[in-house]
Formats: C-alpha cells, structure tokens, sequence
C-alpha cells in the first residue's frame, strides 16, 4: 500500500483529528490555561465516559442501525450500581458484573426488537429509552437516590502515573474494540451487514444474531459508562445521561462513521470525541453564554461532518 | 352479486388493516375512558383535549411530510423554540403586531425547513446529523432571544387561538381544516412527488421529478408546520420559553409512526398521524383513571409504540409472504 492510497482510504480520520488539533491549538493560543496538566486531566475524564458510550454506539452505528436508548441504559446503571452496593466497596465486585449484564439485557432487548421483530433502529431505541426511563422513574417512584460507594469514586478521582484511571480505561477499552471491529471475523461481519443485509445473509452469516450482538454489546458498554459517571458525580440524579444521546451519535458521525453503515472505524471515532470534548472545554474556558455554545455546537458539528464525509460522498 | 361485494369488503379489511390500528388503539383508549370515568366524556372534554393536542399534532404534521420522502426532521424542536420565544417576547397587543409576528416566525421556520433539505440533498449527509445540527443552532438563538421562561403573551392573541364556537374550539377547526388540505394535498402534483420520492428516490428521479424540489419542500413544509405549532404553543400555555421545543422532537416522530407512517418513506399519511398525536396525548388521562402513577406514562407510551410498530412489521411481513409489493 502506498501512502497516497493510505491517505485517500484514511482521509476523514486524518481529518478529524486534524479538527480536533486545530481547536485545541487555537484555544490554546488565546487561553493559556487551556493547555494546564489539570485541564487536560479534566477533559481527559470528560473524554472517557462519552469515549466509552460512542464504542458502542459505533458498533450499532457499524451495523446501519442506531441507538438512542443509551442515556437511560447509563443512568439505570448508575442508579443499580449505588443500590445494589449501598456504599459499600465490598459488595462492588458482584455488582459490577451484574449492571453490567443489565446493560447487555437491555441492549438484547433493544436488538431483538430491530433484528427479529423489525422495528426502525430509530423508533425502537427511542421507545425503548422512555420503557426503561418509566421502569427507572416509575420503580423508585420518581425518587431515585444514593450515590457511588468510595472505591469507585476513589477510582474515578484518582491517578495512575499521571493520567485519569478513567482515561486509561477508556484507552484500553478503545484498543480491544478496535482489535475486535478491525482484526476479528466477528469485526468483518459487522462491516458486511452494515454494507449490504442481503450479501451478508448470503455469505451465510446469521445477520439477526450479529445484529443483535451489537445492541448487546452497545448495551454493555453504557452501563460501563454510567457505572464510571457514578463514580464522578456527589450526588447520582436522573437525567444524567441525556447529553449522552445525541453526543454519542454526534461524535461517531463526526469520526467519518457512515450513519448508513458499514463504514468507519474505531479510531476515527475516538478522534470524533476528541473534537466534541475540545470544543465542549474551549466554550467553557472562554466563558461563552449557553446560547452562544449551542449555535457553535451545531456549526461545528455540521462541517466536522461535512469534512469528514466528503470523500465518501464523492466516490 | 351480493357476495361478491361481501368478498371485497372483506379483501379491502385483510389489505388494509394494519392503517386501522391507531384508529382502533384510540377507540379502545376512549371507551376505557368512558367506562372508568363516563363523565369525561364530553364535548368540554373533547375540547380541552384537542387544545392540548394541537401543538403536536401540527408538529406531527410536519415531521409526516418530511417522513413521507425518507427523512427526520430533529430540528422541529429547534424551531419551535424559537418560535415560542418569538411570540411571547416580541408581540403586541395589536393585530398587526401579531400577524406580523406570526409571519415572520412562518418565514423563519420555512426558511430554516429549505435550508435543510436544500443541505441534505446537496451535501447527500444523513439528516439525522444535518437536521441534529440545525436543533442546537435554533436551540442557541432561542437562548439568545429569551433567557429564561416567561415572556409576555398578549391576552387577545390567547383568547382568539383558545377561542370556542359554541362547543367547538378554535383548534378542532384547524385540524379539520388541514385534513381537507391533505386530501387536496394529496391528489396535486407535489403530494405524489413526495411519496414517491420517499419510495424510491432513484427511481423517481430517473422518471424526472425533481429531488431536490421535493425534498426542499417537505422541509421547508415541515419547518412551517413546527412554527405553527410553536405558535399555537405560546397561546395554549400563555408563555415562552427557550427549552419548550425539545419535548416535541421524539414524540413528533411517535405520533407520527403509531398513526402508521413508516420511516423508511412512502407510506403513512396525515389522517393516521393526528389520530396517533391524539393517543399519546389521551395515554396520561387513561392513566389517571386507572388509578395508575404517573411516572409510569412514559413507559406505556414506550410500550405504545413498540407495539403499534411491531404489528404492522408483521402485517407487512403477512403481505409479502402473500406475494404482494410492498
């Protein structure tokens, strides 16, 4: 492979990162504290929880489908993680895996839905967030409440060789994903389904397992994240994980993941969230009214698009 | 001759019965209602409920025509909230200033519509993420116009919306009004150009229609409608506020699949997506006369809607296991 193939084949990735650099060195430039070790951390963490839900949401994304429920599947986690420990650090290491398989059963329940039963991706994942935000709300009756036990926010606060836990969590989580969507026949039978359903069906893989899978696995990986949020945050409140929603699908589409499905890749993906967390943090650090942040929010996130999904169009 | 009539009736049922199933879904919700509670049951009552359903269902509306040719309009929320902020921080009490108002709020909204079908075509991007960038830029310049909730909503611009003829409001009109439109709508040009679009777009292309125009138009149609509903909006709650809008976004698009209107474009209609508008604004009373908590009314209209779609998946999965072309 030559370069100027590498280039071509890997230009929105290139350019994401490209966008991300840019407004990093721009506020940088007019902001000198910007650029501080702390702030860094601060974004860092900031980073890896909307890193982690946008694994998942690129796979369902990989697949041609989309998932909108990732907001409650995070906060019900969070919610079950501080109930089922109590604060208590000992009781994490069963509960863990046990919101954990929560998440991987809501995100079943979202994929059965699309694969078996063939509802739009858009209107089950949407349906099936407020089911599981009436289950959340309506179960504890509108009052929900505890917080994470100390262990996890010892964790999410503390430092590893300078670096956020949190960070390197979502690094390595980054890594097997990308082994797993890039390397693995598991990965490719992504891509095929995304591409074409029919081929897929044709090369004889079992297209409504795979698909669900990745519901599942988008599933896991929210509960992943609303389990490290918990950790964060004083005080656990409902609504928590509504930025989630359409960050997540922001920051893979700004990644140069086609919401067709099909194509894309992990790394892009991570650059597409390094652009949304440095414009999140440079609106912050200049002080710019809400307003202000939300117009430019969707400037960027259009022509972040747009650049990253010129060439595709043009092919 | 008479049985052959009989075995039409009964081939249109078999056709076309999964269009029937929110008129069936709203029926039974009623009839519930009337047993639980017969009192409700009331002109008054069916008044109050089409006051408070017509924000979203002109809402609905819209987002139906941008359905119809395959898209999704997430920027409806954008615009009424702009609209909203608009009217109650910008109008007089003079009918000038409220027909002006009102016009250039329709001109806003139609011209955000075009911009996105003009950008969604041009750029071929989802319009998902176009339409999820329009919201946040109308979000901002809603935050820009009015900070927080309040405003100040002229009392004869509410009185005129909110007016009764007799027993019949104001609202009740416009939906029928915009019903008789649709029919009309639909036998033009343009409503065929619009389904068909939403079919097959290569197709409708290769036969000449313009993809382009089409698209612009359901837009542009759909950025009116939400301005019509941010409109109605300010009078029904007699304030402004710059976050009213987000609330409409999804259940928009609700309304508009229960009432049988499907995303991938081509099929569905007006008629079925204000009568989907009207179950889930009716959920909450059922609710309440069953005795059941309120926090649980998001679950039921999740369940609604997955049910409502998961049924005519499997009409439709009936139809093309009969052999037909759907």
């Amino acid at each position: 492979m030559t370069i100027k193939r590498f280039w071509k084949d890997n230009f929105s990735i290139f350019m994401t990162y490209m966008v991300a650099f840019l407004l990093m060195v721009f506020v940088s430039v007019l902001h000198p504290g910007y650029a501080s070790p702390n702030n860094l951390r601060i974004l860092s963490i900031t980073a890896s929880i909307l890193g982690i839900t946008v694994i998942g949401q690129m796979i369902v994304v990989l697949t041609g489908g989309m998932d909108l429920s990732v907001p409650w599947m995070f906060t019900i986690a969070a919610f079950l993680t501080a109930d089922l420990t109590g604060g208590d650090n000992g009781k994490l290491i069963f509960a863990v895996p046990i919101v954990l398989g929560a998440g991987l059963l809501m995100g079943t329940f979202n994929g059965i839905g699309v694969s078996y039963v063939g509802i739009a991706p858009v209107i089950m994942t949407m349906a099936s967030n407020i089911i599981f935000q009436g289950l959340l709300v309506g179960l504890t009756g509108g009052t929900p409440g505890g917080s994470a036990p100390k262990a996890l926010k010892s964790f999410a606060g503390g430092s590893i060789g300078g670096f956020s836990p949190l960070f390197l969590a979502w690094i390595v989580f980054s890594v097997l994903f990308f082994i797993l969507i890039a390397k693995s026949p598991y990965g490719r039978k992504l891509y095929a389904i995304g591409n074409s359903n029919t081929v897929a069906l044709f090369s004889g893989i079992n297209v409504k397992l795979v698909r669900v899978s990745a519901y599942s696995l988008c599933g896991m990986m929210a509960a992943l994240a609303g389990i490290l949020f918990s950790g964060r945050i004083s005080q656990l409140y409902l609504g928590m994980g509504d930025p989630y929603q359409m960050q997540s699908v922001s920051a893979v589409a700004i990644g140069g993941v086609s919401l067709l499905g099909g194509s894309g890749s992990c790394i892009g993906a991570v650059g597409g969230v390094l652009v949304l967390v440095v414009l999140d943090g440079l609106l912050a650090a200049f002080g710019i009214a809400q307003s202000i942040q939300k117009i430019v929010y969707g400037v960027v996130l259009f022509l972040a698009v747009l650049l990253s999904s010129r060439r595709k169009a043009g092919r | 001759m008479k049985q052959e009539k009989k075995n039409k009736r009964g081939w249109w049922l078999r056709e076309n019965w999964i269009t029937l199933i929110p008129y069936a879904m709203l029926l039974v919700m009623i009839i519930l209602m009337g047993i639980l509670n017969p009192s409700t049951l009331s002109l008054r009552w069916m008044a109050n409920k089409s006051d408070a359903a017509l924000s979203l269902i002109l809402a609905a509306i819209g987002q139906t025509f941008v359905l119809l040719t395959g898209g999704f309009d997430l920027s409806v929320g954008g615009i009424i909230c702009v609209t909203n902020c608009l009217a109650a921080s910008r109008m007089q009490d003079s009918s000038g200033s409220m027909l002006a108002w009102a016009g250039i709020c329709l001109g806003i909204g139609c011209a955000i519509g075009i911009f996105n079908g003009f950008i969604i075509e041009k750029t071929k991007l989802q319009p998902f993420i176009v339409t999820l960038a329009t919201q946040s830029i109308c979000y901002g310049v809603a935050l820009l116009i009015m900070k927080v909730d309040g405003g100040n909503v002229p009392i004869r611009y509410i009185n005129g919306l909110l007016h009764r003829f007799g027993p019949i409001p104001v609202s009740m009109l416009i939906i029928i009004g915009m019903l008789v439109l649709w029919m009309y709508f639909k036998q033009t040009k343009w409503g065929l150009f619009i389904y068909a679009v939403g079919s097959n777009e290569k197709a409708s292309h290769l036969n000449g229609i313009s993809v382009m125009k089409t698209k612009v138009l359901a837009y542009g149609i759909s950025g009116g409608f939400a301005v019509l509903a941010g409109l109605f909006r300010t009078a029904h709650v007699a304030s402004g506020s710059p976050t009213a809008g987000a609330d409409f976004v999804m259940i928009s698009i609700s309304a508009a699949v229960i009432g049988g209107t499907a995303l991938t474009g081509g099929a569905g209609g007006m008629m079925g997506t204000v009568i989907g508008a009207l179950v889930l604004r009716t959920i909450a009373d059922l609710l309440v006369f069953l005795g059941v908590s309120s926090y649980w009314s998001s679950l039921v209209q999740g369940v609604l809607l997955i049910l409502a779609v998961a049924i005519s998946a499997y009409g439709t999965l009936l139809k093309r296991k009969r052999g037909a072309v759907v």
